[in-house]
């Protein structure tokens, strides 16, 4: 069976705006990454570690898949 | 070079370091060059050349790399995404690192089995042309690994 491999797509801008205009370089600071990781991902350039995804969920205090999604490469769910 | 502006202190580092391997090495071979027997055996102008530039190599990367720092402040700790760019570059290296030296051993076979290439005969692979040939394979692979980590952070991962 082929793995459909996809990408992830998140809602991290939207939520830093939703947080007070929270700075890439604050979210960055909470998360315990690099300001350009912050860039990455928000760019959807950059797919983040399990753990890491969880503690930028914590940052905004939201479930994980609020802040992630994965995206199938067929468009299809 | 607008696109400069937007490069992080991992990027200069990555990047520096990619201009200075390579200006070392134009330096050293061009120095090479000018030696009366070249690589067929060691020699004093030989060894004056290696102590210059490795104190050259030395001089200049305190000089680029205490630049950045004193430009762009100090390099934050590498996260996640940093360490995986430098494995995957690593990764790259190392296979080009293998694909060059399997290249220049097989150059070496077939030039024992007596089919010789212009290039470099066989009569002339002393063991200084090999050192400065695996010195080249190595020069090869890190070119290959830092252009492939700023590709990279450019482009994404």
């Amino acid at each position: 069976m082929a793995v459909n491999k996809g990408h992830i797509t998140n809602q991290i801008r939207r939520l830093r705006f939703d947080h007070n205009e929270m700075t890439q370089a604050e979210l960055a600071k909470a998360a315990g990454v690099t300001r350009q990781t912050i860039m990455s991902l928000e760019a959807n350039k950059y797919s983040p570690s399990l753990e890491l995804a969880f503690r930028i969920a914590g940052v905004f205090n939201q479930p994980l898949e609020a802040v992630f999604q994965f995206q199938p490469a067929g468009g299809e769910e | 070079m607008e696109f400069l502006r937007h490069f992080s202190n991992r990027e200069w580092n990555v990047l520096a370091t990619l201009a200075l391997d390579l200006a070392i090495a134009v330096l050293y071979f061009s120095k090479l060059a000018s030696v009366p027997d070249g690589l067929a055996a060691p020699s004093a102008a030989l060894a004056g050349i290696i102590i210059q530039i490795t104190i050259v190599a030395v001089i200049g990367a305190a000089l680029l790399f205490g630049l950045i720092n004193w430009r762009r402040g100090d390099q934050e700790p590498a996260d996640e995404r940093d360490k995986f760019i430098a494995a995957r570059g690593n990764s790259i290296g190392y296979g080009v690192l293998i694909g060059v030296i399997i290249l220049f051993i097989g150059h070496l076979v077939l030039s024992a089995l007596g089919f010789e290439s212009e290039l470099l005969p066989y009569s002339q692979v002393t063991p200084l042309v090999s050192a400065h040939a695996l010195l080249l394979c190595l020069l090869i692979a890190s070119t290959a690994k830092h252009l492939s980590q700023l590709v990279m952070y450019r482009r994404g991962i």
